[in-house]
């Protein structure tokens, strides 16, 4: 799966003052043709905007199992995974993206958009986190692909920084 | 569909969960899922102000109770009518009722005149009152025409 470079999203400006899970769902609600999910060939990273470095798409028809197919920078995980495939199940549970990509068979199951948050780790701090898992199809319908996006600020003492 | 087995376990689900239903075609569906209640509002505001918003949009909290049975509270719901009820500017309020009290005694003496009426009662008086008083005038006039004949 290839994803094309940014395009100029045509998604209403106030969106852009909302956080960062309602910024995403709604350029995935603009790209819709109906009721249904958008199709995964028509609906690309770029098509976020500043918020692409959040995103990251784990393809379900992966032969191994789902795997990542683009981690955005700001979720990206050091020395991870290295030369092997970037499966979602190996992925660490002390870092953002594991908390937020291994709910990915609700969404598989309910084919809605889904938001969790919660408290973990990442990076070796304390943070509380807020992600989304939103589904796209393929030709024939089926959910091929899940589309994420997640933030987090650390949690020290009594205040955090905020990263988003 | 048929998914690849993986060694994922299946992430434990939220106590209470928060659905947002929009409501189209004659039913509700679900549009997204949320844990948190806020989150789930926000959602369902942006439903209604995106680019083909539905008939409704409602957020339901989900909760498993202890017997196995689901529980549903509505926690927020909104309508087309309500988005254009809260886009269309204020009602303007109605004028005080009149101080000398007849809008009051209209209410209870359903056969008294309105303001209309009582303005042509009141030209027609002035003018069988003028009739009046040429009629009398030329009445006069004539009897004074009478006396001088006579006295001739």
């Amino acid at each position: 799966m290839r994803y094309v470079a940014p395009i100029a999203s045509e998604a209403p400006a106030t969106i852009r003052e909302s956080r960062l899970v309602l910024r995403v769902l709604a350029v995935w609600r603009y790209a819709r043709c109906d009721d249904g999910p958008p199709r995964a060939g028509a609906f690309h990273v770029g098509d976020m905007g500043d918020d692409a470095d959040h995103i990251f798409v784990i393809d379900l028809t992966h032969a191994a199992g789902p795997c990542f197919t683009h981690i955005g920078a700001a979720v990206r995980i050091a020395d991870w995974p290295g030369e092997r495939v970037p499966l979602v199940a190996d992925c660490p549970e002390d870092s953002v993206l594991g908390l937020v990509a291994h709910q990915w068979r609700e969404i598989a199951d309910r084919g809605v958009p889904v938001t969790r948050g919660g408290s973990g780790v990442n990076d070796g701090e304390a943070i509380l986190y807020r992600g989304i898992l939103m589904p796209l199809v393929d030709e024939t319908g089926r959910i091929s692909t899940i589309m994420g996006a997640a933030n987090w600020r650390a949690v020290e003492e009594s205040h955090g920084a905020a990263r988003d | 569909m048929a998914l690849p087995a993986t060694n994922d376990a299946a992430p434990p689900r939220a106590s209470r969960t928060y659905e947002v239903q929009r409501y189209s075609f004659g039913r509700w569906t679900v549009d997204t899922l949320s844990d948190d209640k806020e989150v789930a509002i926000e959602m369902a505001k942006s439903v209604m102000s995106g680019r083909r918003p539905p008939s409704g949009v409602r957020v339901m909290a989900v909760e498993l109770r202890d017997d196995g049975k689901f529980s549903e509270v509505s926690v927020y719901r909104s309508t087309m009518i309500d988005q254009a009820r809260s886009e269309s500017p204020p009602v303007k309020p109605k004028a005080a009722p009149d101080p000398k009290g007849h809008n009051e005694t209209r209410d209870f003496k359903h056969g008294a005149r309105g303001p209309e009426d009582v303005r042509i009662k009141s030209g027609f008086k002035n003018l069988m009152r003028t009739l009046q008083l040429a009629f009398g005038l030329a009445a006069t006039l004539a009897a004074l025409q009478a006396l001088h004949l006579l006295m001739r």
